[in-house]
């Protein structure tokens, strides 16, 4: 048994503290974003859930990565080294297109049931 | 790759004539609404008179039967109108929303709202056809502001809006779509180290971009279902997928051509007239232009965030800041989305602090949605920050400046809500304030004084393309598709232009339409000399190899025996053999073709920016008018490819910065009505209002770019607000917590009367 | 179809005959009936002098003009600002000093710079901001618009 593998190490956005057990900072095996997230969920279930959205296969909209320091253009595709630091943040639209972020999820806020009446419309 | 900024560049740093101002000065330019056609239809939109209200019915017979009218348009029109319940509780909440904002189905959430459209023979027949539509509106009450859109008994304005409380959706329907939190460290115990602890509130008023030329989209549906628009954006690709989404067409069967466009600054990404031309152009089977008067463009599109905000931060006797607290309310407009993350991760981000806590809340209100405006959120974070960071050292009897360095980030320094910093600016940008002869000039006369704020921007990044042809003359055609907003087609040309040795005027550049270009995201976030910088740099790459290839073919060697410096081909092994990129262009047809090169690229490695600004003004205290008398502005901007056009998107920033600061705003009354939908009551800066406006370029070379590229264009309007408070306080004592600090808040202040009754 | 008039104007220099509707202005009967498209409309209500043009020797926002009221009488747009081989001295000055990043506010600005600089040949800082003050700019801010107009009073002063 040799020494044991370096890992990445994920800080766990205040928010998210509560299902990290109040953990700022997890040390996290993976390759890429993608393998931190699932392996973040083993650790601390509920975490993926707020990271990942299913439908897309992306990372949410909401949700920004940074890996050494740089925000990853890649998101769940970005390569993790041994001794990354990888960051969840809100995305920032400096200048960005919340609304075409937002369309490409096809989950609701809420329950959505209410009924729309749309107005009489009277033409020729 | 070296990215020093003791490269040597022969074209990078220089000041060539941009490649498309003789078009621009001889007024031969075409911007979006200069397009015309045979069989031209015009179109215009009607809009909601009120705040809040429901849409009962909609009469368009009268319109309808007006001589020249071709078409009438309704939400029924697009995919989202057109859907049962079921099938609409399928979609996304943001794709109702945008839907919603492009013509509205059942409820106006702001006075300008669309709701229905007409095409007609001329514009003036349109305008009378708008006022013969006839809605039934049922009027409820508004929202107007933040402070009462929070408030349990505020009327909601979205059904399905629920607030997402701290990362997860809660059950409270609300005005609040979201409340998020940053925190490090202890902020109590922070504040119990402090020796002197300030604590402000802030409202400052909507504010809108302000682009001289008003929105545009022209659309041609054929019969055979393909579409064309013609419209002056952002983001022809945004364009593009957003109508497709909307009218349910194939996004492949619409061409968006952007034309030139006059002035964005965040306001034109969004898509507000191109789907509704499509459906006019649809119905009538003619090309149609719809356009927006100035007037719609204040009530209609969308300004940046209302805020109200709430700091406290505390100082200890050397200067440092021992904890920061804040609490933003931005608000977004009709629909989710303000720009409050950013507003803030931005406040803090020039400070290295152990203890702070954000807490953003993003606020529904019954004004029109905001839209993007240069460093969205980060200007008026930087307003509470700067000012209360200034006050501190007054009362410490500290200098302001060296506080600054005191507490100022560096390379391997935490941001507060996390990612280590890389090679940054802040150190540098400070020394230049420092050095500055403004800095340490008297300030001299009574009511004058001077004022020095920090701002910070991220700058991002996102897909883009470009190729570039050989010509046998030896220049390119240079194709790309970031639209020029402010000069950025000639610092790309540039890019490519150093990197195949030949001067800036042999590269042709072109913007182009979304089926002649690769993907290329919006025209925003500081960020096209960056990724299409990058592009160019690796489609000239690509050339050099291509060209490397043809040399070795016609010279009967090696490709690895042949070196390319500054547009020179050299043969390794003999001295004698050397052609230049000119004339090995002349020979391609000749020797097996032309060349192409292309790259697509997403890059990372943008670098943020930050800057400092000074200046110095005088106080009228009877009419309380704010003179500014000097500015310097102090930017890191990596490195400036086009230095004029660099100082020119620092100036256009702080112009910018300084009419937010000092006269404009959004004069609503308390049922939502905007009183000042003009240029003349809507008071922006004109060059009268500004003296001269001086740039320091620091370079502290982005180790992300081959030329050390980092975006420069939306930093710039974030200190100018903080900057010209703190020298109103410097020239009068007297601290302004609101925006704008026109003439008469500058009264207030003085005589020691609250305004508007904003306060929480 | 309301009734239209018709109009006879010197624009540029050319004789130029149009028929229009008396609730037409100057500026949309350019920009729609003639094709000169590079006077701009930015608010059609006499505040930002994008559209400025020389009706009749005097500096006008042409949204404040009707077209009717040109009749017999000459324009001159920003089409006819350069000659056919050389750009005016204020078009080369606002290209070397970049005084021009989105342009849509340029062709009034250079109208306005012209007609200043023919009524006062050389106008200090302070009289160049108050001249044109009627033009608004929001990409420059208006410091390198001002510098090309100075040197361009200094190339024209010399040539």
């Amino acid at each position: 048994m040799g020494e044991p593998r370096r890992m990445a190490e994920v800080w766990i956005p205040p928010m998210m503290q509560a299902l990290s057990g109040g953990n700022v900072r997890v040390r996290v095996a993976g390759a890429t974003v993608r393998q931190i997230v699932n392996n973040l969920e083993d650790l601390h279930p509920g975490l993926k859930a707020l990271l990942y959205d299913e439908e897309s296969d992306r990372l949410k909209p909401q949700i920004a990565v940074v890996v050494d320091g740089d925000v990853s253009q890649l998101g769940l595709l970005e390569r993790v080294g041994e001794e990354s630091e990888v960051h969840f943040l809100p995305a920032i639209g400096g200048g960005s297109d919340p609304f075409l972020e937002s369309i490409r999820i096809s989950t609701t806020n809420c329950d959505y049931s209410v009924t729309t009446i749309q107005p009489r419309i009277l033409d020729n | 790759m070296d990215t020093s900024t003791s490269q040597e560049f022969a074209v990078v740093g220089t000041r060539p004539i941009r490649h498309d101002g003789f078009d621009k000065v001889t007024g031969r330019a075409l911007y979006g609404a200069d397009i015309r056609f045979p069989g031209l239809l015009h179109g215009r939109v009607l809009r909601s008179p009120h705040a809040h209200a429901r849409i009962r019915s909609i009469n368009l017979a009268s319109a309808q039967a007006l001589p020249g009218v071709k078409a009438i348009v309704t939400a029924r029109d697009l995919a989202l109108g057109s859907m049962s319940d079921a099938e609409s509780q399928q979609t996304s909440s943001g794709f109702r929303y945008l839907s919603d904002n492009v013509l509205a189905r059942d409820k106006v959430l702001y006075r300008g709202h669309a709701v229905a459209a007409v095409a007609a023979v001329n514009p003036h027949v349109a305008e009378q056809a708008l006022n013969l539509i006839d809605i039934d509106y049922e009027v409820l009450p508004a929202a107007v502001n933040v402070l009462d859109a929070i408030k349990e008994d505020a009327p909601l304005l979205l059904d399905d809006l629920v607030t997402e409380e701290l990362g997860t959706p809660s059950e409270t329907r609300s005005n609040v779509a979201k409340h998020f939190r940053f925190e490090k460290g202890n902020v109590k115990k922070g504040f119990s180290e402090a020796e002197l602890v300030v604590h402000r509130r802030f409202n400052t008023a909507t504010v809108h971009q302000g682009y001289i030329e008003t929105h545009n989209a022209t659309a041609l549906s054929s019969s055979d279902g393909t579409v064309t628009i013609w419209c002056s954006t952002q983001g022809a690709f945004n364009v593009r997928s957003t109508t497709a989404q909307l009218l349910n067409i194939t996004e492949s069967r619409i061409r968006v051509v952007p034309m030139e466009i006059g002035g964005g600054f965040g306001g034109k990404i969004n898509v507000y007239l191109e789907p509704v031309a499509v459906l006019l152009s649809q119905k009538t089977g003619s090309p149609v232009r719809v356009l927006m008067t100035r007037g719609e463009v204040f009530e209609g599109t969308g300004p940046t965030s209302g805020t109200f905000m709430e700091i406290q931060m505390g100082m200890d006797r050397t200067g440092r800041i021992t904890a920061a607290e804040l609490d933003l309310y931005y608000e977004a407009g009709a629909y989710p989305g303000s720009p409050v993350s950013a507003g803030a991760q931005c406040a803090l981000a020039p400070y290295n602090l152990e203890n702070a806590r954000v807490d953003g809340y993003d606020v529904v209100v019954n004004k029109p949605k905001t839209a993007a405006y240069r460093a969205p959120g980060a200007t008026t974070s930087c307003l509470a920050v700067e000012t209360v960071i200034d006050e501190l050292c007054d009362g410490l009897n500290l200098d302001p400046l060296k506080v600054r360095f005191l507490n100022g980030v560096r390379e391997g320094d935490r941001r507060v809500d996390g990612p280590v910093y890389r090679k940054i600016g802040y150190i540098e940008t400070l020394e230049a304030v420092r050095d500055h002869p403004h800095w340490s000039a008297p300030v001299g006369g009574s009511n004058r004084g001077r004022g020095l704020a920090t701002g910070f921007w991220f700058n991002g990044s996102g897909p883009s393309s470009c190729y570039i042809t050989v010509n046998s003359d030896g220049t390119v055609s240079l194709v790309e598709g970031s639209t020029d907003i402010g000069g950025s087609r000639a610092s790309v040309a540039m890019q490519a232009a150093e990197v195949l040795g030949i001067p800036a005027e042999s590269v042709k550049p072109i913007v182009a339409d979304t089926d002649s270009i690769g993907y290329t995201s919006v025209t925003g976030g500081s960020s096209v000399a960056f990724k299409t910088g990058w592009a160019a740099y690796e489609a000239a790459q690509d050339v050099i190899v291509q060209m490397t290839e043809r040399i070795a073919r016609i010279w009967e060697t090696e490709i690895d025996k042949i070196g390319f410096s500054r547009g020179v081909f050299k043969s390794a092994t003999d001295q004698s053999q050397t052609m230049t990129f000119k004339q090995l262009a002349g020979m391609l047809l000749k020797t097996g073709g032309p060349i192409t090169g292309r790259a697509n690229v997403d890059p990372g490695g943008a670098g943020p920016t930050f800057a400092a600004h000074i200046v110095d003004v005088q106080v009228d205290k009877e009419t309380g008018k704010v003179d500014i008398l000097r500015y310097t502005a102090v930017q890191d901007c990596g490195k400036a490819v086009h230095p004029s056009y660099v100082e020119g998107q620092i100036q256009g920033g702080v112009a910018q910065g300084i009419g937010w600061a000092l006269n404009e705003e959004y004069a609503f009354n308390e049922i939502g009505e905007m009183s000042n939908p003009t240029f003349l009551d809507y008071r922006m800066p004109t060059s009268l209002d500004l003296p001269m406006i001086d740039c320091v370029l620091v370079e502290v070379a982005n180790p992300g770019h081959p030329f050390g590229v980092r975006g420069v264009g939306e930093v710039p309007i974030v200190p100018p607000p903080a900057a010209v408070a703190n020298a109103i306080a410097n020239a009068i004592g007297i601290r302004l917590t609101e925006l704008p600090m026109s003439p008469g808040k500058v009264l207030e202040g003085i005589w020691g009367i609250t305004t508007n009754g904003r306060t929480a | 179809m309301s009734v239209k008039q018709r109009v006879q104007v010197r624009i540029n220099g050319e004789d130029t005959e149009f028929l229009c509707e008396s609730r037409q202005s100057l500026l949309e009967v350019l920009r729609e009936n003639l094709g000169l498209t590079g006077t701009k409309e930015g608010c059609n209500d006499g505040n930002c002098g994008a559209c400025s043009v020389v009706f009749d020797g005097r500096l006008v926002d042409s949204c404040l003009v009707l077209a009717v009221e040109t009749d017999g009488k000459s324009v001159e747009t920003i089409e006819g600002m350069a000659q056919p081989d050389s750009l005016h001295p204020l078009q080369e000055s606002f290209l070397e000093n970049a005084a021009l990043q989105c342009g849509i506010c340029t062709p009034g600005l250079l109208m306005a710079s012209k007609a200043l600089l023919e009524k006062e040949p050389n106008p200090s800082e302070e009289r160049i901001r108050l001249w044109l003050a009627g033009n608004l700019c929001r990409c420059t801010g208006y410091d390198k618009v001002v510098r090309a107009v100075m040197d361009a009073a200094k190339k024209m002063k010399v040539g």
